[in-house]
Parts: structure tokens; C-alpha cells; sequence
């Protein structure tokens, strides 16, 4: 029993970790510009073809195609930004974005279908596993969680200690007053979307390790509902949030299908997204702000 | 006879209480005027009063009726409209459009039709005078437009207390005395009470037959407007210049 | 005689797409199957038109409508129920449904109620894997039932019957109070309340009645494919095409999307012909293209460019 619940919490804290870096990208553009970027889960997914095809072609595993993810990552979000986003930002629709955004998101997947069809593709990057006394766990785990871990710092040094990262959460708090004390306003927002297209990106090429087959065009559905979730239990504008509400979520992922397996009639590994939909809901209703969201 | 009751409300947000304890009376068929610097919570008052916002304590009462539980559209359905200070005509639709909407939704709620409404939206703008933009889109109005049309469109629900929320910021000197006798006319024509925030001393004094002050959510004074004028309260918190308010009464 | 006039002007446009319609339908297979989806088109946005073009609110989950009736056409067949009569029952439940959802969802404001409405797309799909409910993931197979019944010019019919009944519907809303109101509440839902609009009731209205069609449509797309899986019927590139076509027609009038739709496929064939595997790119930029341009849509524009075409235009 206590091994059960020490594996429950390892996993749970490596996974939602993880899982918590793919969808900081999310909160961070909503509370820089308001934006939900519904493309999001794209990013994830062409994240985890990159640190596919650096496997099959390059035979770079999903960690060490990290900077390859970011790179490519800032392209294209920059690019999505100065072609989409900054158009709409001013309209007087504030559903422009997320209209534009969800039918990039469509298209990106599609263009992947045709690009790389629709076979599922896995990296079986496996380095053996460490058993200890109460879990077992797969090397490539750990190794995932400690990249997780040291991106997550890069990103607070990045928000705290450069001038970037302050005039990011300027804007964050109020982009008006920022923009009177000098700080470029749409740079800022670029780069900002840049960023957090950059963390999706590098979230999907992390999550690979968990999935050693599951990689296709539509895997984006299944982290869609995810990331919302994790991103509004959170807190949407603020990136700390998602690390929260991943690991809030890595957990009950981790809990929820051994608790339903006692219901006959159910199914507990699809059936879960559904009690984190109904989160999502009831967090929308009563405490829309998230966690560490801004109070009203 | 008291048409609504502003008993002991309290309203906070977050750590600032934007009204303490304010009661205020409102009698049928008057010009009230409210009056008071920046922040002291006149808006939010109209707010509590038409249902935007929930009060922490303290009780609404509309003819004998507790109504500070009841949803903005019914408030509206029994008679309390409101003009907001800063415009919020529904811009897409034309200035027809805005004020049936009042029409079909207020004190004829289910019982008029759509061309009745029509009919009935062309007098009231005929009234306050916009005809000519009867089928403009409401974005496309001037500053005057959108404050005639938040009147027009206050009206539209056949209140029996309106309350205009600085109905005269942003006017020019001639377009504020036409707003003034639009209003003066409502009032005569039409039996409405009126509830006037105004920041306009010659206006408000003018017009109203009573005042009220608020000065950081609290009622400082009430009374006709030459004891207003001469409170030395008021003086203090708005004026500076005692012998200049008179002489504005005095017009 | 002008009063009959007018009439005839209003529904000229109409009277003449469908037309157009119809008779491209018995040309050949391949064109049948153009108008099916046409007419598909029609009815999902129209219906859609109701709760965000006129309401403001941009449901991503119209999809879900189409499976909730989709998957009630099944289980009725699957038990001896007459298929039309599924279909009409499918409508009603799937807006039954949309009732349920609705009461809770539509206090969500602009990006909130897109996140949650989004959302409800991949977890109805999880409900019925995981609660194995339906068949589960496996779904429910109607070769049996159905297969000689299969008729595609009955289906396509069905299907402008629907189209023709949303547009009516449209129509009718469009000049009736709770029109007005939901424009209003669209525009500014505390101005709205303060005229007298009760918005919930207003959006909760909407909400049903935007579920009816799709519901009764899903049970048609059930019969064409006869096996009614989560993926195949509950598909969220149905909500996006709902609502660009909404976008490019022209929210809130009742023709835009009819108009909206017809452009919208006859383009998607002809980029799907010239460009293959392309045509979703070009498709993504064709919605920047409409929300930064035309964000009134196609209708929008043609009203204030040629004025003399307002009356024909609604």
C-alpha cells in the first residue's frame, strides 16, 4: 500500500512536472496579451515530431533535441505572431484571436497528416529502469525531470533577472503603464508569444518520453483538454500556475484510474480527462482566476 | 411619498469599502441631485440601486418592495432605468434598434410587438431629438449622440426613476442647456423622478430640488440646494469657495 | 402590392440558392455529394448563427450537438425505431442536452465560455469511451438496420428540409424580441440587463435552439456512415467550419451563412482539386484574412457596398 502511494506521487510529480512546462507557454501568453492561444496543443504536437524526426534522422534523444524544439519553437511562434496574432490584438471582436488561432491549430494538423500521415510514430528511447525499495521508475524519467527542473529555472532567471523578463511581467501587470515607462510594447509581446511558443514546443519533444508509440497529428486533442485544465486550475496569467495545476493534474492522473477501477462499468484511463473536465468547469464557475491567479 | 429607499448599504471591494452605510430617500417626482468629488461612490450607489452590484448589508426599497435581492432586468421591468457615465450604447445596432430593445424588454416586457416597439422608439427619439440618426449604427454617433441616445434608450423602458449618471460630462455649453430642458421636459411630461450625479455646479444646482453629498462613501449632507451650498461640511470636502457656490444658486 | 414586393425581395436570394442547389444535386453522384455537404454546411452554421451570431457567444462545441444526436439515431435504430422518427428525437434530446450544458456554461464570459465549450468536445468524447457508454470506443454499427434503407437523395432532401427550417427559424428570430435582445446582450450584456433583457433566460433560449438542427443533422450523418464512433461523430473541425462560415456569411444575418456556406465548400473543392494538402493552410489564413478585412462577413461587406442590395440582403 505505501508503495502503491509512493509511486503514485513520483509519478505524479515527474509527469505533471512535464506536463506543467508544456502549459506554462499557455499562461504565459494569456496574461501577457490576453490571448488564448488555442494552437497551443500544435506546438506540442510538432514539439514531439521534432524530437521525433531528430531521433530518427539525427538519432538525437528527446532531451538533447531540446535546443533543436526551441529553436524551432521561436520561429514559428514568432512567425505565427507577426502574421495572426498582432493583427487581431486591436480588433474590437476579443474573439478574433481565439477564432484564428483554433483554425491555425486545425491546419497545423492537417498539414501534418499530409506531411507524415496519420501512423503513430514513438521514440523507444528507454535507458533501463531504477528500482528502489517502494517504486520503480524508468531512467529516461528522471532524466526528463531533471531537464524539466532546469528549464524551468532558465525560464525564472529569464522572468526575474533580465531586462526581457521584467518588461514581460510589466506588460503582464499592466501594459499601458509599461509602455509610458519605455518599454516596447510590441517587441515585448512578440517575444513573449515567442516564449511561450518556445515552452510548448519543448514540453512536446519532453513528453515523447512518456509516450513511446503515441506520437500523430491529433495527439493535440488529448493535450488540449489537458493543458486548459491545468492552465485554469492554475491560474492563467501567471506561468507558476501551470506548474501547479500540472502537478495537480499529474497526480490525479495518477490516483483517479485506481480509484475507478473499483467501478465495474467504467473505463479509468479515458474516463479521468472527464473528471478533469468537470475540475475545469467547476473551477470556471467558482474560482475562474485559478490558484494563483489575480483576484477580481 | 417615497419612491426608493437606499437603506444602510455597505458595499466593499476587496480591501476598499466604496459606500458606508449610506441611506438615502428618494421622493416621487423630484430632481435629486448627487453630488461629490471623484471616488465617492456615486456610480457604485447607482449601481447597488439598479443591480449591477450586490451590497454587503443594507436594503434597497422600491415602493415598499425589498428589491435589493432582484436581478438589473427586473429592477428595469418595474421601473428603474439608468444612463451610464461612460456610454455603452449596443454599438452594432442602430439608435432604432437600442431603444426598441428597452422598449421590448422594459415596462411592456411581453406585451408589445415588434412593430409597436418600432413605433413607439420613433417618438421617444423624435423627442430627444436624433431622428436624423435614426438608422445609424450607434458606433458612428458623436459624443452628443451617445448621451442623448442613453437617455433615449433609458427611456424606452417607461421608468418611473431615472437615474443619469453624468449625462452631461463631455458637452458642449449650448448642447448641456439642451440636455437640461430635455430633461426638464421628462420630468414634467412624463412624471419620471429623476437621480442626477452630476459634476456640473450650475446644472445640478439649478435643476435639482434636492441634493445629496457623498464624500468617500459616506452621505455628508442632503437638503435643498441653497443649504447645500451654505453647508459648511460641503465646502470643506467640494467647493473651497463658499460665496462662489451661492452665486450660483443665486442664478 | 409594394408590401408583396418586399416579401419577394427578402427571400429572392433564398428561393435562389436552393434552387440552384437542388437541381445541381441530380446532375451526378459527384455533385450529390457536393450539395450533401453544402447543405450540411448550411444547417450546422445556421444553426450555430443562432447562439453566436446573434448571441456573441462563440460555442467551439457545436460539434457535440451533432454527436449527442448522432449517437441517440443509433440507439433508437439499433432498437427497431423508425430512422426519421430517430433523427427528430435526436434533435430534441440533443437539445435537451444542450439545455444542461447550458444552464452552466453560459455564465462563462468571452474566453472562458470558448475554453470550457472547446473542452466539451474531447470530454464528451472521453465520457463515452470511459463510461463505455454506447458501444464505447468501439461504437455502434448500423449495417444491419439500415442498409437497405440507404438512400442518398433522401438524406440530402433531409438535409435541406433541415437547412430550410433553420433559415426560417433565422428569419423569424431576427424580428422577434428575443432577437433584439440577444443583439443587445451581445453588444453589452450589463447595458442589456439594465434595459430590461434578461440574459440568461435569452442565452439559455438561444443555446436550445441552436442544438435542435445539428442534433436532428447528426442523425443523417449517422445513416451515411453507418457506424457511430466518439471520433467519426463528434468532430471539432465541424465547430470550426460552423463558425468560420457564420464569420465569413455574416454574423446575425439569416442568409450569411446560407451564402457563406456555398462559397465555403465550393472554395474548399477547389483548393482541395489544385493545392491538395494545401487548402487547410490557405484556409487559415482565409480567416485572418475575414476577421481583419470583412468582419462583418461577405454579407457585411456586399451591404455597405451596394446599398441598393440592403432589402435582399438579411
Amino acid at each position: 500500500m505505501f508503495e502503491l502511494i509512493v509511486q503514485i506521487v513520483v509519478y505524479g510529480v515527474i509527469i505533471g512536472a512535464v506536463y506543467g512546462l508544456a502549459t506554462m507557454g499557455l499562461n504565459l501568453i494569456w496574461g501577457v496579451m490576453r490571448v488564448v492561444n488555442f494552437t497551443h496543443a500544435e506546438f506540442l504536437t510538432l514539439g514531439a515530431y521534432t524530437a521525433y524526426w531528430a531521433w530518427v534522422l539525427i538519432g538525437l534523444n528527446p532531451i538533447a533535441s531540446i535546443p533543436l524544439s526551441a529553436l524551432l519553437g521561436f520561429v514559428i511562434g514568432i512567425l505565427t505572431f507577426y502574421t495572426i496574432i498582432y493583427r487581431l490584438l486591436f480588433s474590437p471582436d476579443i474573439h478574433s484571436t481565439l477564432v484564428a488561432t483554433f483554425a491555425l491549430g486545425i491546419a497545423l494538423a492537417e498539414l501534418m497528416k499530409v506531411l507524415w500521415t496519420a501512423d503513430y510514430r514513438g521514440v523507444p528511447w528507454a535507458l533501463g529502469v531504477i528500482k528502489h525499495y517502494w517504486f520503480s521508475l524508468p531512467i529516461t524519467y528522471i532524466f526528463t525531470f531533471i531537464s524539466c527542473i532546469i528549464i524551468i529555472v532558465i525560464v525564472y532567471f529569464i522572468l526575474y533577472r533580465t531586462y526581457f523578463g521584467k518588461s514581460i511581467r510589466a506588460v503582464i501587470w499592466d501594459s499601458g503603464a509599461a509602455a509610458i515607462c519605455g518599454v516596447n510594447v510590441k517587441t515585448t509581446l512578440a517575444l513573449g508569444f515567442a516564449l511561450g511558443s518556445v515552452l510548448a514546443f519543448i514540453g512536446g519533444s519532453l513528453i515523447v518520453v512518456y509516450l513511446p508509440t503515441g506520437i500523430n497529428p491529433y495527439m493535440g486533442h488529448i493535450y488540449l483538454l489537458r493543458c486548459f485544465v491545468i492552465a485554469v486550475v492554475g491560474g492563467l496569467g501567471n506561468p507558476w500556475g501551470a506548474l501547479i495545476g500540472g502537478l495537480i493534474l499529474g497526480l490525479l492522473e495518477q490516483i483517479s484510474p485506481i480509484v475507478l477501477g473499483y467501478f465495474p462499468g467504467i473505463e479509468p484511463f479515458s474516463f479521468t480527462p472527464f473528471l478533469s473536465f468537470l475540475i475545469l468547469i467547476i473551477v470556471l464557475l467558482v474560482m475562474p482566476e485559478g490558484i494563483l491567479g489575480r483576484r477580481r | 411619498m417615497t419612491l426608493l429607499k437606499v437603506e444602510n448599504i455597505v458595499k466593499r471591494f476587496g480591501g476598499v469599502t466604496a459606500l458606508k452605510d449610506v441611506s438615502i430617500d428618494i421622493y416621487e417626482n423630484e430632481i435629486l441631485g448627487l453630488i461629490g468629488p471623484n471616488g465617492s461612490g456615486k456610480t457604485t450607489l447607482v449601481n447597488v440601486i439598479t443591480g449591477v452590484y450586490l451590497p454587503d448589508s443594507g436594503r434597497i426599497v422600491y415602493r415598499e418592495k425589498d428589491i435589493t435581492r432582484l436581478p438589473p432586468h427586473l429592477r428595469c421591468r418595474m421601473g428603474i432605468a439608468r444612463t451610464y457615465q461612460v456610454t455603452r450604447p449596443f454599438n452594432n445596432l442602430t439608435v432604432l434598434e437600442n431603444v426598441m430593445v428597452s422598449i421590448l424588454n422594459g415596462k411592456r416586457y411581453g406585451k408589445i410587438s415588434v412593430e409597436e416597439a418600432k413605433k413607439l422608439a420613433e417618438n421617444i427619439i423624435e423627442t430627444i431629438g436624433l431622428d436624423k440618426f435614426k438608422d445609424t449604427p450607434s458606433k458612428s454617433l458623436n459624443a452628443q449622440g451617445r448621451k442623448r441616445l442613453e437617455l433615449a434608450r433609458a427611456l424606452g423602458s417607461e421608468p418611473e426613476l431615472l437615474l443619469l449618471d453624468e449625462c452631461l460630462a463631455g458637452l458642449t455649453p449650448s448642447e448641456i442647456s439642451e440636455m437640461l430642458d430635455i430633461i426638464r421636459r421628462i420630468k414634467n411630461e412624463k412624471k419620471i423622478t429623476i437621480l442626477m450625479i452630476e459634476h456640473l455646479m450650475h446644472a445640478v444646482m439649478n435643476v435639482s430640488d434636492r441634493i445629496a453629498v457623498l464624500h468617500e462613501g459616506v452621505k455628508i449632507a442632503e437638503g435643498k440646494p441653497e443649504d447645500i451650498a451654505s453647508n459648511i461640511k460641503v465646502a470643506e470636502v467640494y467647493f473651497g469657495d463658499r460665496d462662489l457656490a451661492f452665486k450660483f444658486v443665486k442664478r | 402590392m409594394g408590401d408583396v414586393g418586399d416579401i419577394m425581395k427578402k427571400y429572392v436570394g433564398f428561393i435562389l440558392i436552393y434552387i440552384l442547389l437542388i437541381a445541381s444535386s441530380l446532375i451526378s453522384k459527384a455533385y450529390l455529394e457536393i450539395v450533401y455537404y453544402i447543405l450540411f454546411l448550411m444547417v450546422i452554421s445556421q444553426s450555430l448563427n443562432i447562439i453566436m451570431g446573434f448571441g456573441g457567444l462563440y460555442n467551439f462545441g457545436h460539434a457535440v450537438f451533432i454527436g449527442i444526436g448522432a449517437y441517440m439515431f443509433a440507439l433508437l435504430v439499433v432498437q427497431g425505431l423508425n430512422p426519421y422518427l430517430s433523427m427528430i428525437i435526436g434533435g430534441i434530446v440533443s437539445s435537451i442536452v444542450a439545455f444542461l450544458i447550458g444552464i452552466v456554461v453560459l455564465r462563462l464570459r468571452g474566453p472562458f465560455f470558448a475554453i470550457c465549450t472547446l473542452c466539451t468536445v474531447p470530454a464528451v468524447r472521453y465520457l463515452i469511451i470511459g463510461g463505455k457508454i454506447a458501444g464505447g470506443a468501439a461504437g455502434i454499427t448500423l449495417f444491419r438496420y439500415l442498409g437497405e434503407a440507404y438512400n442518398p437523395y433522401v438524406l440530402t432532401y433531409i438535409l435541406l428540409l433541415l437547412s430550410i427550417a433553420a433559415t426560417v427559424l433565422t428569419l423569424k428570430l431576427s424580428i422577434s424580441p428575443l432577437g433584439y435582445s440577444l443583439k443587445a446582450l451581445r453588444e453589452d450584456h450589463d447595458a442589456a440587463e439594465t434595459s430590461g433583457v434578461n440574459t440568461t433566460r435569452c442565452k439559455v433560449i438561444a443555446f436550445i435552439l441552436s442544438a435542435l438542427f445539428p442534433g436532428i443533422a447528426g442523425g443523417v450523418v449517422a445513416f451515411k456512415i453507418f457506424w457511430v464512433m466518439p471520433e467519426t461523430v463528434i468532430d471539432l473541425s465541424w465547430s470550426i467550419e460552423a463558425i468560420l462560415i457564420v464569420l465569413l456569411g455574416g454574423s446575425g444575418t439569416a442568409i450569411g451563412p446560407i451564402i457563406g456556406a456555398v462559397i465555403y465548400e465550393i472554395l474548399k473543392d477547389l483548393l482541395m482539386r489544385y493545392f491538395p494538402g494545401l487548402q487547410l493552410l490557405i484556409f487559415g489564413l482565409l480567416v485572418v484574412a475575414i476577421i481583419s478585412i470583412a468582419p462583418e462577413g461577405i454579407i457585411g461587406l456586399l451591404r455597405s457596398r451596394f446599398k441598393r442590395l440592403r432589402d435582399f440582403l438579411i
